[in-house]
């Protein structure tokens, strides 16, 4: 593997502006290494080359300009195939949207083009970004690069693996879930779940419009500021996007966190948690501790009622999208996607928004109970090792439902609150797959949760490691 | 509700409000799910502010983030 593909993004795009390499160089050194792993890992949709290569040149040229650059000027980024850009194909893993060209571009979209980032292809995810898994059943299962026997997370499965194998710097999830957490933890990088309204949602493909959000996978905690930075922030096509003002990210990585005080929840969050899981959970929290945080027990207010509420606004809202293509064309949606959907065709109107009139409510209990006592609350992002590709297969649609909520159920209950979650990189369970914590904490502050993340990065080197595929 | 009338309730808006057939099967393992959906919501519903309203939700957030600033 070329030297190039072991700097981090921010490392890359310091290279890249000092010209100690070209953006050329880095794009041809990801497109040598995504043909090593494409085959076995199917981590893309859609591999654009020729215009990577284009867009690269182009850079290059401008550098020699001193023209004004951006912050990601000539970095190799993929992102899941749900990002629009204007005329360009963007299937969401689907048949259905397997030839759709949106007429317009997603305004993530235009942040990172306009910071100078080169588009190296579409990532493979779940069928319209609806299992935990990366199965897909339209453009073949993803898999993890650890052990491709197991999956990748899901549902921007295509952007965990990308990343962690080296084939891209960084890439643009979504999660309303988990799905940007779980496959970060999957395979051991970086992955941001933003408070609800950080990021705009226009131009996405819709999974949830109440619990979707935006947010980048990375390898590093401080490759995941810079890329919040570009992308965050109010947007007049995005009525639910915040007018808050968008932080300095990378300015918070100070990697001092002495004094802060580390919730470690008593109940739910480790109820199914294996030995393996709770051993990194552990040591992750005593490297903490040894940079001078505290850490505080404490029981937080019922997460499985949260994942119960998320899971009528999720099903009401994905009927909803999808209702009349489940009618005419129940064919083309895979068995997994049918089964996770149909119940929210039964769900009384009422219960949809008794279960949306409850959320600011239950935030405000939530954080008052929880972030009146702590400054961040610490779980496992998948209390269990990664499974197999073939124990997470439904056999029929009854198998759906369970499998899903034993994946997601730590994850869920941030997406009902709308509070921020970081996924980070902490060790290894006995099947050599990776096992990560997250970080939650109040409304927009992400800030806070990257410092914690960056700070327990400087003394750790999990994020370091890269499958050897 | 008993659990057949649940299966039955779900059978009946399949057919008659979707156009679709699901077996008994399914239908009651819909049935299931639904009930478990409806038992949150209702549980939640009875604690409710007859003003609470959806909306409210992001300027929620946006009051959560600033207490925290002024705190």
């Amino acid at each position: 593997m070329s030297e190039i593909l072991s700097l981090s993004l921010v490392e890359v795009a310091a290279a890249i502006r000092a010209k100690k390499i070209s953006s050329l160089e880095a794009t041809r050194a990801c497109f040598e290494r995504i043909q090593q792993i494409q085959p076995k890992t199917n981590c893309f949709i859609a591999i654009e080359e020729e215009e990577a290569l284009k867009s690269a040149r182009a850079a290059d040229r401008l550098r020699g300009k001193s023209a004004r650059l951006g912050p990601l000027h000539g970095v190799p980024l993929a992102h899941k195939d749900m990002y629009y850009r204007k005329g360009r194909i963007s299937t969401g893993g689907s048949k259905i949207l397997r030839d759709y060209r949106p007429d317009i571009t997603a305004t993530v979209v235009e942040r990172i083009q306009r910071a100078g980032a080169v588009w190296l292809g579409n990532l493979n995810m779940a069928e319209f970004a609806a299992n935990p898994t990366g199965h897909n059943d339209h453009f073949g299962h993803c898999r993890n690069p650890w052990n491709t026997d197991h999956i990748a997370g899901g549902s921007s499965s295509g952007s965990g693996v990308a990343v962690a194998a080296r084939a891209c710097y960084g890439s643009l999830g979504s999660d309303t879930g988990g799905s940007v957490r779980l496959p970060a933890a999957a395979n051991g990088v970086v992955g941001l779940k933003p408070t609800y309204g950080r990021i705009s949602r226009y131009g996405i493909m819709p999974r949830s419009w109440s619990l979707d959000t935006v947010g980048p996978l990375t390898r590093t905690v401080r490759d995941c500021a810079r890329m919040m930075k570009i992308i965050a922030g109010a947007d007049a096509n995005d009525p639910t996007c915040s007018t808050e003002k968008v932080p300095d990210y990378e300015k918070a990585l100070t990697g001092k966190i002495r004094g802060l005080r580390i919730g470690v929840p008593l109940n739910h969050y480790y109820e199914e948690a294996s030995d393996d899981v709770r051993r990194c959970m552990t040591a992750s929290l005593d490297v903490l501790k040894s940079l001078g945080a505290r850490v505080v027990e404490l029981e937080v207010p019922d997460p499985q009622r949260l994942f119960d509420l998320s899971n009528a606004v999720t099903q009401a809202e994905s009927a909803a999208i999808h209702g009349r293509w489940m009618r005419e064309r129940p064919q083309d949606y895979s068995l997994m996607m049918l089964a996770r959907t149909e119940p929210g065709f039964h769900l009384p109107a009422t219960v949809y928004l008794q279960a949306l009139n409850a959320r600011p409510r239950l935030s405000e209990e939530f954080i008052a109970s929880v972030f009146g006592k702590v400054d961040v609350l610490h779980a496992p992002v998948i209390p269990m090792p990664i499974p197999t590709i073939e124990e997470t297969t439904p056999r029929e649609a009854g198998d759906v439902q369970p499998m899903i909520r034993r994946l997601t159920r730590n994850n869920r209950p941030a997406n009902f609150l709308g509070i921020p979650a970081l996924s980070v990189p902490a060790g290894f369970s006995a099947n050599g797959l990776p096992v990560a914590f997250q970080l939650m904490g109040r409304p927009f502050s992400e800030a806070l949760l990257l410092q914690v993340g960056d700070a327990y990065q400087r003394v750790t080197d999990w994020h370091a490691r890269a499958p050897s595929i | 509700m008993t659990t057949k009338m649940q299966t039955e309730l779900i059978l009946l808006e399949a057919t008659q409000l979707r156009g679709m057939q699901l077996s008994e099967h399914r239908a009651g393992e819909i049935a299931a799910d639904v009930q478990r959906v409806c038992d949150a919501a209702a549980a939640i519903a009875r604690e409710a502010d007859f003003n609470d309203e959806p909306s409210r939700f992001t300027s929620a957030l946006a009051r959560l983030a600033a207490a925290k600033a002024r705190a």
